[in-house]
Parts: C-alpha cells; structure tokens; sequence
C-alpha cells in the first residue's frame, strides 16, 4: 500500500453543510460504493478516509473528511478545515433550511481554512426525492456562482452524480493555481508530508 | 470469584433476604466485571446512578415521587401556548410562548431525524410500548378500544409475554415476593398480567385511582408530524404490529407510543429542563442503552426511570456537550481527550510517539469514544456490558483516590471509560504501530475488534494501575506488547522499550541522523513514572550543563548535539535503516567507530552513567564487543558527584 501510493500527490478535502443533509451517505457512497439508510448515524466529530482517484490522467490520493454538520461541533470541526485544498458543501434539496445556510458554511470555510481560494462545489443532496425537493436548480446554480463554487446535484441512494462532484472539486483544485504556489500541493507525497510535519512544525497538515 | 458465586451474592445483596441497606462498595465490585444476571441490570444500574437510594425500603417511596416528578414536568412541558389571547403564533418577541414554542419544535426535529438514524437498527425500538393501566402515559383504555387493540397486537405480546415469562422464572425469585422491593411491586401487577391469559376486563373494571393519564404525552409527535409522513407508517407496517396508524392520528390519545418515541419525548424534556445544554448529538446514543436496559423488561416507570438515570449520566459527562467549553483546560471534550493521551503517553509512549508523528490527532477518534461513551464502537450488548463496569467503577460519593498523575483530574466519574479506551488502542497497538495516518484513523474510526474480553482483561489492569499506582501493572500491560519482526527485531524493540520506559531522561530528545552523530528536538517525550529520579537527573544535569556551557538558554537539542559524538557510540545498536517507526526515536545512519569509547570515556562519562542506567544490559552485549562492554560498564562505575562535575566540565568544553 505504501509503496503503491508513495508518489501520488494527496488532497484534503471536506464534507461540510448542516446536519442530516447526507454527507455521511455520500461520503460512503464515494468511497466504500455503499449505501444503507439503515445504519447512517450522526456523525461525531469527523470521519476519515482516503481514496485513490484518477482525474485528468493524474493519479490523486483524496484524503477526505466527513464532518459533523450540528452546530455544537463547529468549533471542533473547524479545526479540521485546516489545510483543507478543497470542500463539497452539501445542502438538502427537500429541506430549504439547509440551502439557506450555504453563506454560513462558505464563511466558516474562509474562516478557518488556511488558503482563502479553498476549491468549492456545491452539491444538492437527495436528488432521488422527487417530490419532495424544496430548491431548484437555477436558484442553486445561482447560489453556487455567487460564491465562485461549482454545483452538482446528487444521490448518494442511486449514486448518481457523487463521483462526478469529487471530480468537479479535484478538477475545481487542479484549475486554481494559488492553491499550489505555496506548498506545491501535487508534488508533494505522503513521505514529503511526514518530514514536512516533523521538521518545520507550522506547516501542520497536508492531509 | 466465579459467575454463579457472583451471581448468588448479588441476589442475596439486592434480595429480600439481604440486608436492609444495600453495601454499595460490594455491589460495585459484584458489579465490575458484568452483572451477572440481565434481570437484576436495572435495579443494580438504578443503584449505582445514584437514582434510588441503597435503603431498601425507600426505594418504593422514592420511585413514585421521581416518577412523578417526570409526569408533573410533561403535563407542565407539553402544553401548547394556545389560551393567552394576547400571545399568537406569529408574535416575534422573546418572551411569546409561541416563540419558545417554535424553538422548541427545532429542538425536536433534530432529536427526531437523529433517534430515527440511530436507533432503526435495533428492533425494539421499533416495537409499541406495553400498555400499563398504572402508567400516566399508557393510552387511555376504554373496553372496545382494547378488544380490537388487543387482537391486532397479539403477535407483539407474545414477544413480550415470553420475555416477562423468562424473566420472571428465572431472573427474581427472591424479588417476586419482597413486597418492599419497588422493582417487584411495579413489575408484579404488569408483567404478571402481561404473559397470562386474564381476561382483558380485569384491567379496566380496576383501573388504579392516582393514574391521572398525561393527555398531551403525544402532543410533541404531532408537532413534528411532517417529518413522520414518511417514516412513521413505514415502520408502522413494518413493525409486528399489525395496526396501521394513519397520519392524522398521531396525537390520538389511544395510540401507542413506540419505544423510539418515548426515547425522543426524554431527551425533549432533558433539553428543555437544561437550557444550557438542551439536546446534542451523541446525547441520543447514549440514551439508547439506557433505555433499552429499563424498559426491556416491560416495567411501568422505564420511561421516567430512564429520564432519572440519564440524567446522572449527563451529570458526569455533561461538559463534553458544552460549546464553549471544548477548549477549556480543565473541562470539555478537549481537555478529557488531552489527558486522555497524556495517560496514553505513560502507558505506551511508543504508540502516543507513533500516533503524534503520523499527526493522528486523539480527537479523530477519541472525541466519539468519549462523547458517546463508546456507543457507536461496539454492539448494544456488549457497550450494556462496559456499561456495567463503566458503572460499578463510577464512585458517587467520590471517594476514590485515583493514583496516576495523568488520571487525577477528570471531569465526570467514568474513570473506567478511560481505562477501556485505553485498552482498546492497547489491543490493536502492534498494528497501529505498522500504519501511515490515513490506515491509522481509518483503524480507529472503524475500530477492528468486536470481542470485548481482552479489551476489559487490559482495562481492568489499568483500573488497578489507576487505583494503585503500581508501576509493576505497567510492566505487564507492556509485556503483551507485540515483538517487532524477528528475534534480533525482538532483541532490539525489548531494549527499546525499556529505554523508552525509562528514558524520561530523554525527553524533548528525538534523535535522528545526522552526520553521524545525533542532534534532538522535541518530540521524544518518553514519560515513566519510573523515571522520577532519572528525570529529577536529567533536568539537573541539562541545568549544570547549560550553566557550565554559559549558554543558559541553549536548547536541549544544542545541547545533544554537543553531546553527540560521546552518544554516537550508541547508534550502532540502534541503526535502523528502514524503521517502522514513523519518526524515529533513535535512528542513526551511521555508526560511529568504536575509537569513540575513548571520548565516552574521557567527556561523556557523567552523562554515559545516566545513560547506563537507562541502557538495559542486554542491549549492550547485543551488538556491541566484549571490550566495548567492559569499558562501558567501567564508564559506568564513575560514580562520584565530584567526578561528574569535572566531566562536565569537560564535556563542555569539548
């Protein structure tokens, strides 16, 4: 496994938005091609995992972290943002609440992330809802323009779509340069990583 | 003490039969390695939570007035603002109760959306609550209303019947006739009538006085009603219940609360009666088992029982819910897990040195293991199981002494939570220590073993460790711990460790390579409790040096690589051209020639005794000459504070 992924540039990236929107399931759906609405509990603070993924015939670790949406982690999830080159900020397509608070999570991103130009896309969750959806696409199209993300619509029950938003943000991150200047993101590998950690202390994490 | 010894006395303890007041300390140690009996769980939680007193005759007294208190705070609580003409739906202000109100239905749409996400997996609750003629929240029973009830429920009774049956023959014979024990008064009338064949009239030409039935106990599920559209019938149908409840019925006063339901009217209560915590996430999983404990066996107060009991819970652990305290040095999440891996530190530096140098941060798994008491890494039977220990362990009158350091200040009294999560990174330590960051967190957050007993077997040591102070428990706690590849591997990770458990002394002192001697910097911070004396040493020696060095501020990384060429000598043991270990306590690329004793020998020597010490014997002989060995040891011999002194002397100057 080392061995395998020792040259492959990794990516953190996050899974950010309010509580219940299906994060979790798509994070699940993307790594694992797995869903179960069954056993899909809360989050508590963050997940982990990492996936290998081709974009653009470049070969990409995403190290992805699923956080908890519910107001009382925020603190705590915000130091996850750390670092952080790239975020899919999820919304519930049949709960407006959810769309509304999109400018907040924005705001956190900027906040807490360390490069202002974190890669964004907005993903509407729970496409497989038909009756029940709430926001349209123009409204979250718009919405998404605004604030210089991409948009995708997805569901993690079907599938559809959650590939493709991971490999919008990939494309969104691989699109903006500032992103690289400083840490050389692409060049740099797990072993790069450990003795940057280890040596210069302030450059915390690129995973 | 066996099982079945266990289990007689703990009967004999909680029986009719036992004394009138209850020995708290030996129902804590009965108690500590599992409750031996599921039927005497509830009572013996109850107990421990502090929720009913160890007298036995107050125990009826004191069920009935905090049941009531529970039902006084749901006729208060669940009223609608509706009756003030003044106040109105859309009224902004504060103070509008119509405003609360709102709120309130918030509150109770993300207790619903994470009850339903966390609890489908479990049946039960699933199930409707039993009807019981004593309960204020059993639905009003009227005799046509039941007929019909009682047939299209017959296949849920049956389930019920048989586990009350099996409870009953087997679980309390002594409780069945002690008429002072409220667990026998209250299970008695409903369990017995539950299992056997009595005619349905019975319970209604007798309906009991008191019970003043809570009419609004519903009134919350038909304020989140929208979000049920969907869930509530599927479950409905799907349940063993055949009775299909249409939406507009939610708050029918006859129906049925399923357990899930009554689970989401707790915590509502629980977060409006706190308004400083109100509802979080993870509170819902720690009320699951809870639950599942009291009102599994069909008893009429499971509800307020659980409410009661909960509540303690949160008593202990209440702050890691709190926002604002997260990053409290004292309180909050952040503090328990920080001292969490200080502990860790002690017990297993080199695991804490592998977790730190892959920047696995202790809250990416540490934070859930704490705020849902393990919950969501292991199955309800078995986090049932900890629980018991969790408990028993749980001193309500604080009078424990806790003996480690890194222990001492915790908030809440589950000190044995700390113990079992400490355990559990111990039990899968030796393969932590072979994985990068992404494998690590992904073992940790997926944790990798169902079986619990030797997970407890280790947390009962560190309890002992915790209780004690006995370094000797550390000793075998490290002793499973897992050779590293072959012999010499072993030969080379046995020394290791010992230094590391000894090597307070090199704290702050991580060695890497460099041109063959050594420099350090901060991240080795090997901490044994044995090293008291060698730590008291070693600061005194890095004072002296820096005063001798005139360089007071030098770091101890300058100082170490001043130290370097009389250290060298050590890398040859040492060298790892290929370490496992992410950030390599000790590995040195080259190592030194052996004309390098001469220098240990003539600068070194004050430290080298130190470092003699921290050496095991066995690591020497291992690779290094014969010769070489003699003159170690002899370096060793240098004892005298005034030769030290002039060593240093000389070291420093070297």
């Amino acid at each position: 496994m080392r061995a395998d992924t020792h040259d492959i540039p990794t990516l953190k990236v996050l899974l950010v938005g309010n509580s219940n929107v299906g994060k979790t399931a798509i994070f699940e759906r993307f790594v694992d091609d797995f869903y179960d609405p069954e056993t899909t509990t809360a989050t508590i603070g963050v997940d982990f995992r990492s996936k290998i993924v081709e974009v653009r015939d470049t070969k990409v670790k995403l190290n992805i972290w699923d956080t908890a949406g519910q107001e009382r982690f925020r603190s705590l999830t915000s130091s996850y943002f750390r670092n952080a080159l790239g975020a899919l900020i999820v919304f519930d397509l049949s709960v407006y609440e959810t769309f509304e608070q999109l400018p907040l999570w924005f705001r956190e991103l900027r906040t807490y992330s360390s490069d202002q130009q974190v890669a964004t896309v907005v993903v509407g969750a729970k496409l497989d809802k038909v009756g029940s959806r709430v926001v349209n696409r123009s409204e979250g199209m718009a919405m998404a323009d605004k604030n210089g993300a991409g948009y995708i619509e997805v569901s993690a029950k079907t599938g559809v779509g959650v590939v493709e938003a991971f490999e919008m943000l990939i494309g969104r991150i691989m699109d903006t340069p500032a992103l690289w200047k400083d840490g050389d993101v692409l060049a740099r590998t797990d072993s790069v990583v450990a003795v940057d950690q280890v040596e210069e202390g302030t450059r915390y994490c690129g995973c | 003490m066996d099982y079945k010894e266990r289990l007689s006395k703990l009967r004999r303890l909680l029986g009719s039969s036992g004394a009138v007041i209850v020995d708290l300390s030996q129902l804590r140690e009965l108690s500590l390695r599992g409750i031996p009996d599921d039927n005497l769980r509830p009572l013996t939680w109850k107990l421990l939570l502090g929720y009913i007193p160890l007298e036995k005759d107050q125990w009826n007294a004191t069920l009935t007035s905090k049941r009531d208190a529970y039902y006084d705070y749901l006729r208060d609580l669940l009223q609608d603002p509706d009756g003030d003409p003044q106040d109105h739906p859309l009224n902004s202000s504060a103070s509008s109760k119509w405003g609360i109100f709102f709120e309130d239905n918030n509150t109770l749409e993300q207790i619903d959306k994470d009850i339903k996400r966390t609890l489908p997996d479990i049946a039960f609750f699933q199930q409707l609550v039993r009807r019981d003629p004593l309960s204020p929240l059993s639905p009003v029973l009227t005799a046509t209303y039941n007929v019909l009830e009682e047939e299209s429920r017959s296949s849920m009774d049956d389930v019920f019947g048989r586990l009350s049956m099996d409870q009953l023959s087997i679980g309390q014979p002594e409780m069945k006739n002690n008429h002072t024990s409220a667990v026998s008064d209250s299970q008695a009338p409903s369990s017995g009538e539950r299992h056997s064949t009595s005619p349905l009239s019975s319970r209604i030409s007798s309906p009991p006085l008191d019970v003043r039935p809570i009419n609004t106990r519903r009134s919350l599920f038909r304020r989140i009603q929208h979000l049920n559209r969907n869930f509530g019938s599927d479950y409905r149908q799907n349940s063993s219940s055949k009775s299909i409840i249409s939406k507009t019925d939610v708050d029918d006063p006859q129906i049925d609360d399923y357990h899930w339901e009554v689970v989401e009217r707790i915590l509502f209560l629980y977060a409006k009666l706190n308004p400083g915590i109100g509802y979080c996430q993870g509170m819902n999983e720690i009320i699951g088992p809870l639950y599942y404990v009291l009102a599994q066996s069909g008893e009429v107060g499971a509800e307020p029982d659980t409410f009661w009991c909960f509540s303690s819970v949160m008593s202990e652990i209440r702050e890691v819910f709190i926002r604002t305290s997260d990053f409290d040095e004292d309180q909050g999440i952040g503090a328990i897990v920080g001292r969490f891996m200080e502990h860790m530190k002690t017990v297993d530096p080199e695991l804490s040195d592998h977790l730190d140098s892959n920047q696995v941060h202790p809250t990416y798994f540490a934070l859930r293991w704490f705020t849902c008491m393990i919950c969501q890494e292991f199955s309800l039977p078995s986090v049932i199981r900890i629980w018991d220990s969790v408990f028993a362990d749980y001193d309500i009158f604080r009078q424990t002494m806790t003996n480690v350091d890194s222990m001492k200040v915790q908030s809440g009294g589950f000190h044995f939570l700390h113990d079992y999560c400490c355990a559990m990174l111990l039990c899968i330590r030796d393969d932590l220590l072979q994985l990068n960051f992404a494998e690590i967190v992904k073992m940790l957050q997926c944790y990798p073993l169902s079986d619990i007993g030797p997970i407890l077997a280790k947390s009962y040591i560190l309890r002992d460790y915790r209780l004690s102070g006995s370094k000797a428990l550390l000793d075998i706690i490290r002793s499973s711990f897992k050779p590293y590849q072959s012999n010499e591997e072993h030969g080379f990770r046995t020394s290791l460790n010992t230094i590391r458990s000894k090597a307070a002394f090199l704290k702050n002192i991580n060695i890497k390579a460099s041109n063959g001697t050594w420099s350090a910097n901060s991240s080795e911070a090997a901490m044994s409790p044995k090293s008291d004396n060698l730590r008291e040493s070693a600061t005194n020696l890095f004072s002296r040096f820096r005063q001798k060095s005139g360089t007071p501020n030098s770091s101890s990384e300058d100082i170490c690589t001043s130290l370097s060429s009389s250290r060298g000598f050590f890398s040859r043991s040492w060298t790892r051209t290929d370490s496992p270990i992410a950030s390599p306590t000790v590995v040195l690329s080259e190592a030194p020639p052996t004309s390098h004793l001469a220098n240990i020998k003539g600068s070194g020597a004050g430290l080298m005794r130190k470092m003699g010490q921290i050496l095991s014997p066995s690591l020497i002989p291992q690779r290094a000459d014969l010769d070489d060995v003699k003159d170690i040891r002899s370096s060793f011999e240098i004892g005298e504070d005034d030769a030290e002194e002039e060593k240093f002397q000389r070291l420093t100057e070297s």
